[in-house]
């Protein structure tokens, strides 16, 4: 049994390695030379033949690709402030309009309730292909077209964490907020001293998801922002090109770090989570 | 504990990126070069050469005389004032020249007979031609007139010859037609007939005499040329022969003559000079200030000018040495500006008189300035600008914004570029071309340089594409 479990968690590790590999290679090639980049990516950019390989561990390692990033690059750092407000802005907005949007639908009883919530999954679950021309005509039309504000009201009232949300105040129990209401609270007093603590979890666990989401969002920049100084810092990854492959390898674990951070913040909040709504679909 | 360590490594991480976000941009302030701009504008390209030397007198003299005389005798120095005819020095004689003169003329005798020797015998020669020319002629006309004269006589022989013959047939024609109309009248027929016979007779004996004649005539002009002409050919070839014989030798007599009197006419002249009498004492041709002597007592007189007087009656000017390539900036008659050395007053309205390469160097040019005014004297150091300027060009700009590389002349210019830091400036690269220039500005002719700002200074190296800052004035 003992033996079996070792096993186990050998072949659970080699499996989490094997994930963890690209991230690896990520920061191992932050600290390397082009010369070497080149080396082992240049089939990639079609010198040499044969296939792209990486290693783990640099031979010539250099902080050389930090330093271009850190002093020479100011526009990697106005790019991560723009990403910054943008995330912040959508982060604040879905705080805002999604935990009411989300206790509305867990909690309201007006009619078409139910089919409300499948217009917002249906929402949720189409691309943003699909949407991009309405949402383009929209934002055109209130002119905010090429601003931060198109991108950050069009995320604030994005359906995705509105839906997580929703399965945690739905876990609420109603007897908790009927005893509310015998004792005097209002519908936003119950939904203000109730469901924000007790869904907290669903709340943390949205912004995360939101955060990671919106951190890294490329297709609405690229369509709605046309000056180049409102571009977010996802936008910078793309310009890889030969004789820049550190560079971009630093930006990518720059641009990597904060989302680690949140995640490792957010992380318990994630995993209660994901154990809720495993327990209510058992209890249910 | 765990998620307080994360907060406060968001939190470092944060400090951390506004920290990097303002070194960066200070980092790229230091690294952004500066530039000053300005714009091409219309004007033209003044070209100031200056040049200096010392102010002479218009005109020198040259006392050249024979070299390789003796001085025994220097009577004047440097600077001394001389009138015309005064001593300058005193040699030990020409005696050369005398020598010169004498052999010219004992030649000039023997090369004068000779060649009236040679002038005699062709003309001899000449004239012995000629007249045999004439004799020839004579003959040749007389037989001429002698064969007109049968012709003439043959002619009236065929005039006798038709008439003769016109009265034959006249005659026949009578008699047939006596013989049809009288008949049988055997008188009148009769003496028709005889008349008839009579004049077909004579008609006979004129055509016998009429071909005679003409047998004689045609053998007598052919006998006539034929002797003609074998006499002529024979004589003619004598005289011809001597003539032939005695003309190139009286050319050949003829420039040799030319060739030794110019020779020694040339020995004359390189001997003489008009400025040393026999005696061989040398004075000055004219009167002015003695500005080099180049004799000393008792050494030879030199190949070149003994002496040279500043003729102080002429003008003043001054000579000035200028590389070649700015004759194009000069040209006889500009105005230029003199000023003495340490003093401030400038002297204008002089003119360039002269222009002309250097006979030794010809990558130097000679400017003569003519001087006039009363405040420069011959000796003067002096300063003069000379200024030329050109049309008028669209596009002028400073010669500090040319650049020239790998055969390419461009300038950069300011371009607006919008880039994630917002608009920007960088250095964009125009290509221009060099119409003209002097020494800090150049006119350019280029296509859409017109209203551009044009870097014309920077703190730094400044490539196309660098980002760069504009100096506020």
């Amino acid at each position: 049994m003992r033996h079996c479990r070792k096993c186990t968690e050998v072949l659970i590790f080699l499996f989490a390695l094997l994930f963890f590999l690209p991230v690896l290679f990520l920061i191992a090639g932050s600290v390397m030379g082009e010369d070497e980049l080149l080396g082992c990516l240049g089939p990639v950019f079609g010198q040499g033949g044969g296939y792209a390989r990486m290693a783990v561990f640099p031979s010539f390692p250099t902080i050389r690709p930090y330093v271009k990033v850190l002093l020479d690059t100011p526009e990697f750092f106005v790019m991560f402030w723009n990403s910054v407000k943008i995330t912040a802005g959508i982060l604040a907005g879905q705080m805002i309009f999604g935990t009411m949007a989300a206790w509305g639908l867990a909690k309201g009883s007006f009619p078409g309730r139910k089919q409300l919530l499948w217009v917002y999954i249906a929402l949720m679950l189409m691309p943003f292909q699909v949407l991009m021309l309405s949402d383009y005509l929209v934002l055109k039309e209130l002119g905010l077209l090429d601003s931060h504000w198109g991108l950050i009201w069009q995320g604030a009232f994005s359906a995705f964490p509105v839906f997580i949300m929703y399965r945690f105040f739905d876990g609420i129990p109603p007897e908790m907020m009927e005893a509310a209401e015998l004792d005097g609270a209002g519908s936003f007093q119950i939904f203000r001293h109730i469901g924000l603590p007790l869904g907290r979890a669903g709340i943390f666990s949205a912004m995360v998801l939101g955060l990671l989401e919106s951190w890294s969002m490329i297709e609405q920049p690229m369509t709605f922002l046309k000056t180049k100084s409102l571009w977010p810092l996802s936008i910078l990854l793309p310009e890889i090109q030969e004789g820049k492959i550190g560079y971009a390898f630093a930006v990518s674990v720059l641009i990597f770090l904060p989302a680690l951070l949140v995640f490792l913040t957010g992380q318990k909040y994630l995993e209660q989570g994901i154990e809720a709504s495993s327990v209510k679909k058992g209890g249910n | 504990m765990r998620g307080n360590r994360i907060k406060k490594a968001g939190i470092l991480f944060v400090i951390f990126m506004l920290c990097f976000t303002f070194v960066s941009r200070a980092a790229q302030s230091v690294t952004t070069a500066v530039v000053e701009t300005k714009k091409a504008v219309s004007g033209k390209i003044t070209h100031e050469i200056s040049a200096s030397g010392r102010i002479e007198a218009g005109s020198e003299f040259a006392v050249l005389i024979p070299e390789g005389l003796q001085v025994t005798e220097v009577c004047v120095e440097e600077g001394d004032d001389v009138a015309e005819g005064a001593l300058l020095f005193m040699t030990a004689g020409n005696t050369k020249l005398a020598r010169a003169r004498e052999d010219f003329l004992s030649w000039e005798r023997r090369a004068s007979m000779d060649l009236s020797g040679l002038s005699d015998k062709y003309l001899q020669a000449y004239e012995d031609w000629q007249r045999y020319l004439a004799k020839t002629e004579g003959w040749y006309w007389k037989a001429e007139d002698d064969l007109q004269e049968d012709e003439l006589e043959l002619a009236v022989r065929e005039k006798e010859y038709e008439y003769f013959n016109s009265c034959k047939e006249y005659f026949n024609d009578l008699a047939a037609a006596e013989k049809i109309r009288i008949g049988s009248l055997s008188g009148d027929a009769g003496r028709a007939e005889s008349m008839a016979a009579k004049a077909q007779k004579v008609c006979q004996r004129l055509q016998e005499k009429l071909d005679t004649a003409k047998n004689e005539y045609w053998d007598y002009k052919r006998n006539r040329e034929r002797s003609y002409q074998y006499t002529r050919k024979d004589d003619e070839k004598k005289y011809r022969e001597a003539l032939e014989k005695a003309i190139p030798e009286y050319q050949a007599a003829i420039e040799d003559y030319e060739d030794g009197l110019l020779t020694k006419i040339r020995a004359v002249e390189d001997s003489s000079t008009d400025n040393m009498d026999e005696n061989g004492n040398v004075s000055s041709p004219v009167s002015g200030v003695v500005r080099e002597i180049a004799v000393k007592e008792g050494a030879a007189t030199p190949s070149s000018a003994s002496a040279v007087i500043a003729v102080s009656s002429q003008k003043k000017q001054l000579r000035v040495q200028l590389g070649a390539d700015m004759e194009k900036y000069l040209s006889a008659g500009d105005e230029c500006i003199i000023k003495k050395y340490g003093a401030s007053e400038e002297i204008r309205g002089q003119t360039i008189t002269k222009l002309s390469y250097d006979e030794k160097d010809a990558s130097l040019l000679d400017v003569t300035v003519e001087v006039h005014g009363e405040g420069l004297a011959v000796g003067d150091m002096v300063t003069v600008d000379f200024s030329r300027q050109s049309e008028q060009y669209p596009l002028v700009l400073p010669l500090d914004s040319i650049h020239i590389e790998s055969g390419e002349t461009y300038v950069l210019a300011l371009k607006e570029r919008e880039g994630i830091l917002g608009k920007n400036l960088e250095a964009e690269k125009l290509s221009v071309k060099i119409l003209e220039q002097n020494s800090d500005y150049a006119a350019v002719s280029s296509d859409g340089i017109a209203d551009r700002e044009i870097i014309v200074r920077t703190d730094r190296a400044v490539d196309a594409g660098s980002r760069v800052r504009q100096k506020v004035a």
